[in-house]
């Protein structure tokens, strides 16, 4: 652990409260965007990010100090979002068409919806949709694993440490993850004209 | 492992540039020849590029701003210094989530092993003695002796303890799920035994049991810090808990009781001027 990460661990599990606003300022985005790109949604996200600092302050005493903090804080983050995923889908979900989706999108502080946007082809929105969608079809372990490595860059090793699992498991469920989107994609795929490019 | 298997795990790492050279050559050598492997690599590829536009909305700034207090306002809440204990449903979904498949199979074989087992037990076994045993042992328990009922308790209660005990010092948080040890569970065993260690206390007050006085003494210390341990993660206080077990020597101790006892078993069952004496006469 970095030595002022180390400081401000301590200084956290002393009960001091502004230590523990310098941690949530540093770890709020990288919290948030793990739990958002899991759950798909912001709302749930959100309540994930705070949930993962309450258990931080529940447990920061028994933290070991010679762990990484950030994986840490990624395993509670993976965690608290595939329990609320679980206990989700436990319950009745209403299906969501396309215009709802757009609303949703339109009411997430900071997002630009496309009335908001006209540059923003509607043949991106659709794509956005269908991206998102198939991130949502994929296993929430499968999805933990491919987000964790494809938008926020952790390494095979680090993520096989955070699940606790083997470098080799963290492969299996990635290509597994990536063959499923690959099916729900096809149609990008076997359509060179509509193919992604590059840019 | 086949080529093509060999190939393919090394597509994540390949993608990401997380490969060594000699791999790399490997993987470049293979898809040249290999017509499957070249396909497959180039759709996960074509796949990850297009999962590469996928744009994740940006919050604007005003929602960060306001994050700390939306925290504390749900920590004022929720309290959060109070420790929640995790629920066993959430710690076994949770154990499971990451298991491999074959320990996954594993346990299924095990549950319907033991399943067959307690069914065959069940449904296979000659009834009508326990019942009559069961019928029998309310009668047999009112002729027991005041000694040889403070002996059974006694043995119970080591028993007892010793599982408690075990369940403890074979727990190693360094490769184990703290709450694995079900530590509300053996809290609330730890206080039964602890006001059983009362009563027995008093039975032995007026013997000469010195041994076994000081077994259960040295138990109802323990298990009185059992009792009284915050969390599953009070790793420290496990520590002493388990230091001391070792210090008092309280297992060794409970052998010797366990040993006694059987040796006395053994001489009840080959008659001697002594079986009639059924206590534990430590």
């Amino acid at each position: 652990m970095v030595r002022d990460e180390q400081v401000l661990v301590d200084r956290i599990s002393t009960g001091d409260n502004t230590a523990f606003q310098e941690f949530v300022e540093r770890y709020k985005k990288k919290i948030y965007y793990i739990a958002y790109d899991i759950t798909g949604d912001h709302d749930d996200a959100e309540d994930v990010s705070q949930e993962v600092f309450i258990k931080v302050l529940r447990s920061v005493k028994t933290f070991r100090r010679n762990a990484k903090i950030s994986s840490w804080l990624y395993q509670i983050s993976v965690n608290a979002s595939i329990d609320l995923l679980r206990k989700k889908s436990s319950k009745p979900e209403k299906l969501m068409d396309d215009i709802e989706r757009a609303d949703i999108q339109e009411n997430l502080p900071g997002s630009s919806s496309l009335a908001q946007n006209p540059e923003r082809s509607a043949e991106d929105f659709i794509i956005q949709n269908h991206i998102s969608e198939a991130l949502q079809k994929v296993s929430p372990k499968e999805r933990s694993v491919f987000v964790m490595r494809h938008y926020n860059e952790l390494k095979i090793r680090e993520i096989a440490e955070i699940l606790s699992v083997s470098p080799g498991t963290v492969k299996a469920l990635f290509y597994r993850a990536t063959r499923k989107l690959r099916k729900e994609l096809s149609f990008y795929l076997g359509n060179p004209g509509l193919e992604v490019s590059d840019e | 492992m086949s080529d093509c298997k060999k190939c393919q795990d090394l597509f994540c790492e390949a993608f990401y540039e997380e490969i060594d050279a000699e791999q790399k050559r490997f993987l470049e050598s293979h898809i040249r020849v290999c017509e499957g492997c070249k396909s497959e690599y180039a759709g996960m590829t074509s796949t990850l590029k297009i999962m590469e536009k996928r744009a994740r909305p940006e919050p604007e700034q005003a929602y960060w701003n306001g994050y700390w207090s939306r925290l504390a306002r749900r920590m004022e809440e929720e309290n959060p210094l109070t420790p929640k204990s995790e629920s066993w449903r959430r710690t076994f979904i949770r154990a499971f989530t990451f298991a491999p498949k074959w320990a996954l199979q594993t346990a299924t074989a095990l549950v319907l092993v033991v399943l067959g087992i307690y069914l065959g037990k069940m449904l296979f076994s000659p009834s009508a003695p326990a019942v009559q045993q069961a019928r029998q042992m309310p009668a047999v328990a009112s002729q027991v002796e005041p000694d040889v009922e403070f002996t059974h308790r006694a043995q119970n209660y080591i028993e007892r303890s010793k599982l408690i005990l075990l369940a403890l010092i074979n727990f190693d948080p360094e490769t184990e799920d703290p709450y694995a040890l079900n530590l509300p569970y053996q809290q609330q065993v730890s206080r039964e035994l602890v006001r059983e260690a009362s009563f027995l206390k008093q039975g032995i007050a007026d013997s000469d049991q010195r041994r076994l006085q000081n077994l259960i003494t040295d138990l109802e210390v323990i298990l009185l810090q059992i009792a009284n341990l915050e969390s599953e993660r009070d790793f420290e206080a496990i520590e002493l808990v388990k230091k001391g077990v070792d210090s008092r020597g309280i297992l060794l101790q409970i052998h010797v009781t366990d040993f006694r006892q059987s040796t006395k078993v053994r001489d009840k069952k080959t008659p001697s001027p002594t079986a009639s004496d059924t206590s534990l006469n430590m």
